[in-house]
């Protein structure tokens, strides 16, 4: 398009942009149309302003004698003028008229004051000499050949020098012309930023008020140039390409253009009539580009991905406007052809933006997740603009394997495990998987109630906290309770129409300080008994018949409530229970306790138990810790947590154990709870459970042991590995028993069990665990 | 295969146990009786008996004996190393309580590489409390190992007459009173 030339610009870039851009088109269609009508109304006038002076410089007469010598008393003439400027358009004539200069009896005058001017199209200036002779008899001098005849004289643009010879007078005048400057209404542009090199334009949309030449030009900080030079009347539009008048391309940089009409100065952009458009952006746009910013899963090396636990989602930057399609296929793929299923947005603006996949496809009229298998997801954009495009990573396609929903298991935690008043406490909701690993899931939901208003039938509606397509969801809450009290709490994990799990309501309490150092001993996590469907007036009860009640004691803490030290018991008793659970902090694996946590019940006892080193002079064994505590009458387990060095023992006839670390709470747990034997050789303790036994004394009971053979289960010995060579069968002396749990010798170091090395619970001893805990469940325990 | 196929497998497997505490070949054969189950009570109103036990080597010497509302630990998980048995005011064995030796100790022991063992032995000497549920008319328990060897006799007819005369509105305490007024003796 040339300089000066009309055309439709390109569209909007952006909703933004694309709102500014209508609102100047809007502009410029009203001054367009307003501008169309009076230059439709005006055309047959549209000629030239024109400021035109006429001066009358010389008169002289040509007689030599009295001008009129019919008159009585003839003298020399008394010259006047009358100087009318006329126009052949409807503007009205000017008349001028110098008798009050009139200059008596002189044959040549030179005046300097006859001088008229007008303003108007197309003027004429008409020049009449008289000779004053009284008001009533003037004589017209004749200054043009004929006589009465008027000099008329069509106007030219500039300075012209007219004598004319008459048969009496001679006149000399001097007419100057000059055209109006055009009023110049301030220009309006479609669009401030652009990139000639991608064929962009702007456009500038105008109007003058009668035709004018424009000089438009552009300022930059790297220098300034013409960009055109167009003749206008009325409405203009300007489009500018981006180069300069002669072709040469304008840099990119911001450009001030300066729109110059005639009489203005395009350089001295202050000077009239001249208008700037100030920051116009000339561009050059980077390629369109796709790059992937995020995903879920991974995109690396073929994640699993269990749909039920939320979408797959990839968070994508866009350079420009762009159509995007998430294309899905079974099998290894790249690059799709065939999709199984398609997600698409289009007209996505530049930035950030995402699409999702729920793993289903529509069969049989309604929506399916995909059976389990490997995927290839693709993801491409068709930019407005139709120029090429940059994918980043070059080929955005990439494998997933979708898998079954692996099982689920939900435990909470609140820390701490017993408030204070006033003191926040934060509840913590882990989904986990058969290894317990944190497993992502479609839904975490946390339930905080004051039991206290539920039991005024003031039951909690809606969780305090959701969390979607997590493995982990918290929640702090400032008060749990306005006074002290229980806070009963849960948690609910499920996936998208797929396992639902979820813990007991456990209460917690919350005490006032004062209690510190108290022998109180109250609730860290007691599962309620609340049934199935009951009254709310059941919310908070509790049944120790049905749970394995465990209160832990502060050994050797100075429990004052002005202290640390109760803050600092919390943490560890909190961390034993998370072992518990299962979770850590020393390691993770499954859990009975966590599989059974109804029946599982923590309490804490507020008054300090003194923890001794026995013995502290002497060797190994007889440093044990010596520590005393008054145990309630229905705790099944009563664990000292404490500090101090010496060594951990457990008196399990009075369910009384101490422990430094959460390790040997889980293995001494599995002795006092579920009376497990040991498994490791050579110095535990081994005795025969007579129902579900995880230690048999002899080799026919254990082979016996339904478990035995099943599946890669045998019974191994329980002996000294430095003694023995493997592998060993039938009755031998010095064998401590035999276990069955796995088919991994004893000779073999490190086997996991948590009877041997306080890891895992295997066949037996889950079996076992179990046992108890269905005992429990009917109220046995 | 259910747990109380399981079960039967395990009473047809099992013709011995023994207890670990001594060696595998020297101990004798054990009949494998179920204990008599205690019959488990909810009721808020559960009461317990503390008994203080010292026990040195096969001795055993109450220390002293109370009662008091609340309901006593259960004994569901223990390994049959020391029984309670409950008798009521005819003789009539109520239930019997089945669980770790009083002497039993395990000590910690912490390896070089990390882990740690629990070597288990017996104390010479041990002292504590020993919970019994209060059942209907119980008047004495007898203390006995695995293999019925007794040790101990305990009278619990002053300790709960004390709790049940200052607490006779409870209907438990009440029908206790009662059997104990008639002149049942145990």
């Amino acid at each position: 398009v040339k300089d000066g030339s009309i055309k439709r610009v390109s569209g909007p870039q952006g909703l933004c942009h694309s709102f500014l851009v209508r609102t100047e088109r809007l502009i410029v269609v009203s001054l367009l149309a307003i501008f169309g009508f009076l230059a439709f109304t005006q055309t047959a006038h549209a000629f030239h302003q024109v400021n035109v002076t006429a001066t009358v410089t010389r008169v002289t007469n040509k007689l030599n004698r009295c001008f009129d010598p019919l008159v009585v008393g003839c003298s020399r003439p008394d010259y006047y003028a009358v100087i009318t400027i006329e126009s052949n358009s409807k503007d009205p004539s000017q008349s001028c008229s110098f008798r009050k200069e009139l200059i008596e009896n002189r044959d040549t005058i030179t005046p300097t004051t006859w001088t008229c001017s007008a303003r108007m199209e197309n003027p004429i200036v008409v020049v009449n000499i008289w000779d004053f002779d009284g008001n009533k008899f003037p004589d017209l001098a004749d200054i043009v050949a004929g006589p009465g005849e008027s000099l008329r004289v069509p106007v030219t643009r500039g300075t012209t020098s007219i004598t004319s010879v008459g048969d009496d007078t001679n006149v000399m005048i001097i007419i100057t012309a000059t055209r109006e400057p055009s009023k110049l209404f301030p220009p309006l542009v479609n669009q401030r930023e652009f990139d000639p090199s991608l064929n962009e334009t702007i456009t500038i949309s105008g109007a003058v008020d009668h035709q004018t030449r424009l000089k438009i030009r552009t300022n930059s900080t790297l220098g300034r140039a013409d960009i055109g030079d167009i003749n206008v009347n009325g409405p203009f539009m300007f489009v500018w390409n981006g180069t300069f008048i002669g072709g040469t391309a304008a840099p990119v940089a911001i450009h001030d253009i300066i729109v110059a009409g005639e009489g203005g100065n395009p350089v001295i952009s202050s000077s009239p009539p001249t208008e700037i458009i100030n920051g116009i952006n000339l561009i050059k746009r980077p390629p369109n580009s796709l790059a992937i910013l995020s995903s879920f899963p991974a995109t690396k090396s073929k994640p699993r991905w269990n749909p039920r636990a939320g979408p797959l989602k990839l968070e994508f930057l866009l350079s420009s406007s762009a159509t995007v399609e998430l294309d899905i296929t079974n099998g290894n793929a790249c690059p799709i052809t065939t999709s199984l299923e398609t997600i698409s947005s289009s007209n996505l603006n530049p930035g950030t933006s995402s699409l999702s996949w729920d793993g289903t496809i529509l069969r049989g009229g309604s929506r399916q997740f995909v059976p389990k298998g490997i995927y290839t997801v693709a993801l491409s954009a068709t930019f407005s603009n139709g120029l090429p495009n940059v994918l980043v990573p070059r080929e955005p396609c990439f494998q997933v394997e979708v898998i079954d929903p692996p099982p689920l298991e939900i435990a909470v935690e609140s820390s701490p495990i017993v408030a204070l008043l006033g003191e926040p406490m934060m509840f913590t909701a882990t989904a986990l998987d058969a290894e317990h690993a944190d497993r992502l899931t479609g839904t975490i939901e946390i339930w905080v109630a004051d039991v206290i208003e539920v039991g005024a039938h003031r039951p909690p509606t809606t969780p305090v906290m959701t969390c979607r397509q997590s493995s982990v969801c918290s929640v702090s809450i400032i008060t749990a309770t306005p006074t002290t009290g229980r806070v009963a709490f849960k948690a609910v994990a499920h996936d998208i129409l797929g396992s639902f799990v979820q813990t007991p309501w456990r209460m917690a309490e919350v005490i006032d300080p004062s209690m510190i150092g108290t022998g109180a001993i109250v609730m860290a996590g007691v599962p309620m008994d609340f049934g199935p469907s009951p009254p709310v007036e059941f919310f908070g009860r509790f049944n120790q018949s049905k749970t394995i009640d465990t209160v832990y004691f502060p050994g050797n803490f100075d429990m004052s409530a002005d202290g640390s030290d109760p803050t600092v018991f919390r943490g560890i008793v909190a961390d034993h229970i998370k072992q518990l659970w299962g979770l850590g902090p020393q390691r993770r694996f499954p859990s009975t306790f966590l599989a059974n946590q109804d029946n599982v019940s923590f309490w804490v006892a507020l008054k300090n138990a003194t923890v001794v080193n026995s013995n502290p002079f002497d060797p190994d064994p007889n440093n044990a810790c010596s520590y005393g505590a008054s145990t309630p009458p229905w705790s099944e387990v009563n664990a000292i947590v404490h500090r101090t060095p010496c060594r951990d023992n457990s008196k399990r006839f009075f369910r009384l154990y101490s422990a430094k670390s959460p390790l040997i709470s889980w293995h001494e747990m599995h002795h006092v709870a579920f009376g497990l034997a040991d498994e490791y050789c050579c110095d535990g303790g081994y005795w025969q459970q007579s129902i579900f036994p995880n230690v048999y004394l002899s080799h026919v009971d254990c082979v016996a042991d339904p478990l035995s053979g099943f599946g890669s289960l045998t019974c191994q010995p329980i002996r000294d590995n430095n003694v023995f060579t493997c592998p060993i069968s039938g009755q031998v002396q010095g064998i401590r028993g035999w276990r069955l749990d796995s088919d991994t010798d004893i000779c073999v170091n490190n086997t996991p069990d948590v009877m041997i090395n306080n890891t895992i619970e295997l066949g037996a001893d889950t079996r076992r665990a179990s046992h108890v805990f269905s005992e429990c469940d009917q109220g046995k325990c | 295969m259910s747990r109380s196929q399981l079960l039967l497998l395990f009473a047809a497997a099992i013709v011995s146990t023994c207890c670990g505490l001594r060696s595998t070949s020297a101990q004798p054969a054990v009949a494998l009786e179920q204990p008599i189950p205690i019959p488990a009570n909810p009721d808020i109103n559960a009461k317990h008996l503390r008994i203080t036990l010292h026990m040195q080597e096969r001795s055993i010497t109450v220390e002293a004996i109370s009662m008091d509302y609340g309901r006593a630990r259960s004994y569901i998980g223990d390994p049959d190393q020391f029984r309670a048995k409950l008798f009521g005011f005819s003789g009539k064995v109520l239930g019997e309580i089945r669980t770790w030796d009083p002497r039993a100790l395990a000590v910690y022991q912490a390896n070089s590489d990390g882990t740690f063992t629990d070597p288990f032995s017996l104390k010479q000497e041990t002292e504590g409390d020993f919970f019994v549920p209060f059942i209907d008319s119980l008047t004495y328990i007898e203390l006995t190992d695995r293999w019925n060897n007794s040790y101990a006799r305990i009278d619990l007819v002053n300790a709960i007459q004390a709790f049940c005369t200052a607490n006779q509105f409870d209907s438990e305490c009440s029908a206790w009173l009662k059997n104990f007024i008639q002149g049942s003796t145990p």
